[in-house]
């Protein structure tokens, strides 16, 4: 692939700049006093203080539009996770933690600000790798038992090492796993705060349970007015869902581009996007004008005939959460062996848009997003769920393998590996499961996920190293 | 006027340990590798014990035999078997009473314990289901290594590095050496590695329930001055030696429990 | 009370019991579920009858771990084993919940593998309330007919109540029995109560009930128990080998309660027939369980337990968690705090179903009645 250009390593470095200077604005803003005494009770913001590390890593080997796709992604990232942080500086009175199944466009619509405990365990390792170890050492040492999935040890081990903001209250609910809903029970003892716990049901496709859901977000809605300062705002949610929807069209448009083989844009481009801007901060101008930017960046190379890995020999599905601390992985796919990664189950659904008509419909739209999100209906749902999806995704996307990230962690989707190796097999689909803890590098380390991947690739798909 | 002798008898997966006391303290002690009947075990281990005292000569002369150890209850002649948990407990308090915190690690399983102001046991955990840290883990590294146990115990001392071992399972952290060896890379580094490892599993074990100082180690894995060093650093906090060897403190609790029940 | 004894135990060896075998000839249906969450009444209308499904004698689960894979809880790898060796081939159909992620996998995979003319999963909410009450008395109400429908039995409100009528009487004779373990010398083991409690679980409640009627007369007969070092409550993942209960009191303690899925508490309390029968239901299963997977609730099952040490004298509480077992695992760490706080001595002990490490199990059980003093 050669080296980058001038202008690829201008691009780049203009990103970086970007991050250190919003990071800038942030202290300046904090003042110097009260930023050093929030690092030392936040230690992890020094973490993310590196974010640039993570920018470096995912522009290795890529050029052009794909290289500045994932720039100008991360940069919004780090803008909006900012943003975040400020809420435990300046907005405390105000903050609630949620789950990361929990719609926190209904707490932005009542004028909260909300944080997701999760979110840290999702977004340093892909940082810095190791991490979440001090904390998920910190859970175990709490008699948490070792097997249970890292991403809810970890919160635990924020939670009991005093990291975690102090909040008005807590929403959480029974997604994504019996080990993360079980994990509040740490939260709400050390927050001393009121909590709320969402209840979606197993069989989710009939209306009944649309209803059902939609009436426990009314309940949420009505019990945060009782326990904080939040007041529902239905004209705040319209707008919110509506932008919402209006970066839903834009995703639907980038997928119709990456369907077209080779994929004009693939990758960290289109899943972190989606991890982030839809789960995170949904509803918000600043995400959709991410999405416009990432469709003309799309549009602009596929007029262009420039494919973002020009090499492309094999379309990827990546099933299961993205292996956060080798976040780079399909970057080293890429120059190594022509793997692209299209599609992934964390960033695929069916049903995008929400009804805004009513309120009622705004509810079941935002319930229906939930219950119909990745980890919902993969880990929470019937299998039928899971494997529909799989074949799906593959027609509509041309995809050539499936890459199942194994979180060791992951019960429910441990579960259906052979059952899913068997329908592929089937199907004539090449299945590569990497053995993998989501973020503790311990398990499994760079190297061995990578040399699962090789092996894979030299034995399974006969591919020979391209570097 | 007759001396008493009490015996306390640990029969563990390796090795029986005998300990024989009375009035004046420790009087006898032995450490035999283990036969397959653990009541052989225990008379081989005792027979030796008694050999060095003087006007004893079988274990019916003892007064009160308490037998402790995973083969505890096979001991048909002793007249009670305590676990070995209680009996490490108390073991370390009649050598030192200023020791609050035990990490216990024997062939097949590492101990955590805390004792009470009476030589009882306060909190315990315990990891057993697998033997990465154990003594037999150590053995197997050691075969790696082409050493034998106790050299393998001080390679680590010399290490200028630490290359960490994060395989946490002992049949990874197997593999993993293994490969870091064929990499060469300096031994002793790997090494402090794995004893780094083990530490860090055992501070896990202690912070269970809880980490009051002094702290100290019993069991065969007591004696592998690499692991001792590399303790110290992880909890820091000084592993406090004991007076008598750390091996046969199972036996030696038993054998104190031997007097107060005799 | 041997003769009884020995006749529970042959109940328990394998799941195509003696008594199971004798109602499938006279014509009746057994039902397979594995979850306490599951109403056994409608499970026992007509000629219908609950089994609790158990994997005793297991040796090893090498296709379910291939499935499965190693890190499900071996309950549930366990029964997926015996079911692919045919062993649950008496069984007209399973009802499954939604009660923990290892069980609905199962589901899916035993759907996959070898799917039953009558395969069903209740969706159980994770929490109380008027809505979830709502929901879940809809959940019984479709229950009702798939079963009505697939086995053409009578599942009107009358045969209903009759049903849950006869659930509650099996119920209450084994809560009376119960009862005696609150006695300074109770007339029997722990272990002997457990596998009393476990029989009935896995035999026809017809057959059982003169069983039970025998042992509670032997029982009132005998001379209590008397030697024991500790009276000891077990609380945890469902347990159903009474012989772990052996092996706790193979080391001088004497279980004196329990409060797992499997056992006596909250199991045994009788499911009102007053009011709305399907209502009754849905509140057994949302109010009455005490299972952690209910998202809300852990102070309250957590003094449900001191409460029920408390009445029968136990001097400590040994928890205990299947490996793997997420909601236990977690539940359990916050509990052993809760109830040490509360002065009550704790043992933690993880556990395979399948028994193993019985030297190991036996050294902790010791060395927890020797920290107690006792």
């Amino acid at each position: 692939m050669g080296k980058p250009s001038l202008k690829d390593t201008a691009i780049t470095s203009g990103y970086k700049m970007l991050n250190l200077m919003e990071m800038a604005k942030m202290s300046i803003k904090h003042g110097p006093f009260d930023m050093i005494r929030d690092i030392r009770r936040y230690p992890w913001l020094l973490d993310f203080a590196k974010v640039n590390r993570l920018v470096t890593k995912l522009s290795i080997g890529r050029r052009g539009n794909y290289r500045r796709a994932v720039g100008m992604m991360l940069n919004g990232v780090v803008k909006e996770m900012i943003n975040y942080i400020e809420g435990i500086f300046h907005r405390q009175d105000k903050l609630v933690l949620h789950e990361d199944m929990v719609p926190p466009e209904i707490l932005r619509a009542m004028g909260l600000s909300p944080w997701m405990p999760e979110l840290l365990g999702i977004i340093l390792p892909m940082i810095v790798p190791d991490s979440m170890e001090e904390y998920i050492d910190a859970a175990e040492n709490e008699g948490v038992p070792p097997d249970l999935c890292s991403l809810p040890k970890a919160v635990i081990g924020i939670t009991v090492k005093d990291r975690l903001p102090q909040a008005k209250a807590v929403i959480t609910s029974n997604l994504p796993c019996d080990g993360g809903m079980s994990s509040y029970i740490y939260v709400e003892k050390k927050i001393k705060a009121p909590i709320f716990r969402l209840d979606i049901p197993h069989n989710f496709k009939d209306e009944r349970a649309e209803i059902y859901f939609a009436g426990e977000l009314k309940r949420m809605i009505s019990w945060l007015e009782d326990h904080t300062p939040g007041r529902i705002d239905w004209d705040r949610l319209k707008e919110i869902c509506e932008e919402r929807n209006r970066m839903s069209e834009y995703e639907l448009q980038l997928w119709e581009m990456i369907s077209a083989r080779p994929a004009p844009l693939a990758a960290e481009a289109v899943y972190i996007s989606h991890l982030w801007y839809f789960n995170v901060c949904s509803g918000l101008k600043s995400s959709t004008q991410v999405f416009r930017r990432l469709v003309k960046l799309a549009e602009d190379n596929l007029k262009n005939g420039i494919a973002a890995v020009p090499d492309e020999k094999y379309r990827a599905l990546l099933w299961n959460p993205p292996t956060m601390h080798v976040i780079d992985l399909f970057a080293v796919a890429e120059e190594r062996y022509g793997v692209t990664c299209i599609m992934d189950s964390m960033s695929f659904n069916r049903l995008p848009f929400i009804d805004t008509s009513s309120r009622e419909s705004m509810l079941q739209g935002i319930g229906r997003n939930i219950m119909n999100g990745p980890m919902a209906r993969h880990t929470r749902g019937p299998m039928e769920n899971y494997f529909d999806d799989i074949f799906h995704i593959i027609k509509r996307f041309d995809i050539d393998m499936l890459w199942m990230a194994g979180h060791i962690g992951c019960k429910n989707t441990q579960a259906l590996n052979n059952i899913m190796r068997e329908k592929c097999r089937t199907a004539g689909v090449p299945v590569l499961i990497i053995d993998y803890d989501l973020s503790d590098t311990r398990i499994t380390s760079r190297q061995g996920i990578l040399s699962q991947v090789d092996h894979f690739m030299e034995n399974v798909m006969k591919a020979k190293r391209i570097i | 006027m007759t001396i008493e002798y009490y015996g306390g008898c640990d029969i563990g997966s390796t090795t029986g340990k005998a300990v024989i006391i009375s009035d004046s303290g420790i009087v006898g002690s032995s450490i035999v590798p283990r036969e397959i009947d653990p009541e052989k075990t225990a008379v081989l281990a005792l027979e030796q014990a008694l050999k060095t005292i003087p006007g004893i000569s079988s274990i019916k002369d003892l007064s009160f035999l308490i037998g402790t150890g995973y083969g505890r209850s096979e001991i048909s002649f002793a007249g009670e078997n305590i676990s070995e948990i209680s009996c490490h407990a108390m073991g370390v308090y009649f050598c030192d009473r200023s020791i609050k915190t035990i990490v216990d690690i024997g062939g097949q399983d590492v101990k955590g314990i805390s004792i009470n102001d009476d030589g009882t046991v306060k909190e315990f955990a315990m990891n057993d289901k697998c033997a990465a840290g154990t003594g037999r883990f150590f053995e197997a590294m050691a075969r790696i290594f082409r050493m034998d146990i106790s050299a393998f115990s001080d390679l680590s001392l010399n290490a200028k590095n630490l290359i960490p071992v994060t395989a946490q399972c002992s049949v990874f952290a197997e593999t993993e050496v293994i490969s870091l060896l064929a990499g060469k890379n300096p031994p002793e580094n790997i090494a402090a590695g794995v004893q780094s490892a083990v530490a860090k599993r055992c501070f896990m074990l202690l912070k269970r329930v809880g980490i009051i100082p002094k702290v100290t180690m019993t069991g065969g894995c007591a004696k592998n001055r690499g692991l001792i060093k590399a303790m110290e650093k992880t909890l820091n906090e000084k592993i406090e030696p004991l007076s008598v060897d750390p091996q046969i403190i199972g036996a030696l609790g038993a054998a104190v429990y031997a007097k107060m029940r005799g | 009370m041997t003769a009884t004894d020995a006749d529970i135990k042959a109940l328990l060896e394998k799941p195509y019991n003696p008594l199971i075998q004798k109602a499938v000839e006279e014509g009746m249906i057994p039902l397979g579920y594995a979850c306490s969450l599951v109403p056994e009444a409608l499970l026992s209308t007509g000629k219908l009858f609950p089994v609790r499904m158990r994997a005793p004698g297991g040796t090893g689960t090498e296709m379910a771990d291939l499935y499965l894979s190693s890190v499900i809880c071996s309950y549930a790898r366990s029964l997926l084993e015996f079911t692919l060796n045919d062993r649950y081939d008496f069984l007209r159909g399973y009802i499954f919940t939604t009660g923990c992620d290892h069980l609905r996998r199962l589901h899916d995979n035993l759907d996959y593998l070898k799917k039953q003319d009558f395969s069903y999963i209740l969706d159980i909410p994770h929490k109380a309330g008027d809505a979830a009450i709502e929901w879940t008395i809809e959940e019984m109400n479709r229950l009702a007919s798939a079963l009505e429908k697939q086995f053409d039995t009578d599942m009107s409100r009358e045969s209903i109540k009759q049903a849950v009528e006869k659930t509650n009487a099996l119920n209450s004779a084994l809560s009376a029995i119960g009862t005696m373990r609150k006695l300074k010398n109770p007339p029997f083991t722990g272990t002997q109560y457990h596998r009393l409690i476990m029989a009935a679980r896995v035999s026809p409640a017809e057959y059982m009930m003169p069983i039970i009627e025998k042992y509670q007369k032997t029982a009132e007969e005998s001379e209590g128990i008397s030697g024991y070092r500790a009276r000891l409550m077990i609380t945890g993942s469902g347990l159903d080998d009474p012989e772990y209960t052996g092996v706790i009191e193979s080391q001088g303690a004497l279980v004196v309660a329990d409060r797992y899925c499997t056992g006596s508490f909250p199991g045994l309390e009788p499911v009102g027939t007053s009011g709305d029968i399907f209502e009754a239901l849905a509140r057994r299963s949302l109010e009455v369980n005490r299972c952690p997977r209910m998202m809300e609730g852990f102070n309250s099952r957590a003094n449900y337990i001191a409460e029920i040490a408390e009445e029968y004298r136990a001097d400590g509480v040994i928890i205990e968690s299947i490996k793997f077992c997420d909601t236990w695992g977690v539940e359990s760490s916050a509990l052993t705090d809760k109830l040490r706080a509360k002065g009550i001595p704790v043992l933690r002990l993880e556990r395979e179903y399948r028994q193993s490490g019985e030297g190991q199990l036996r050294t902790r059980v010791q060395a927890f009645i020797e920290s107690m003093g006792k």
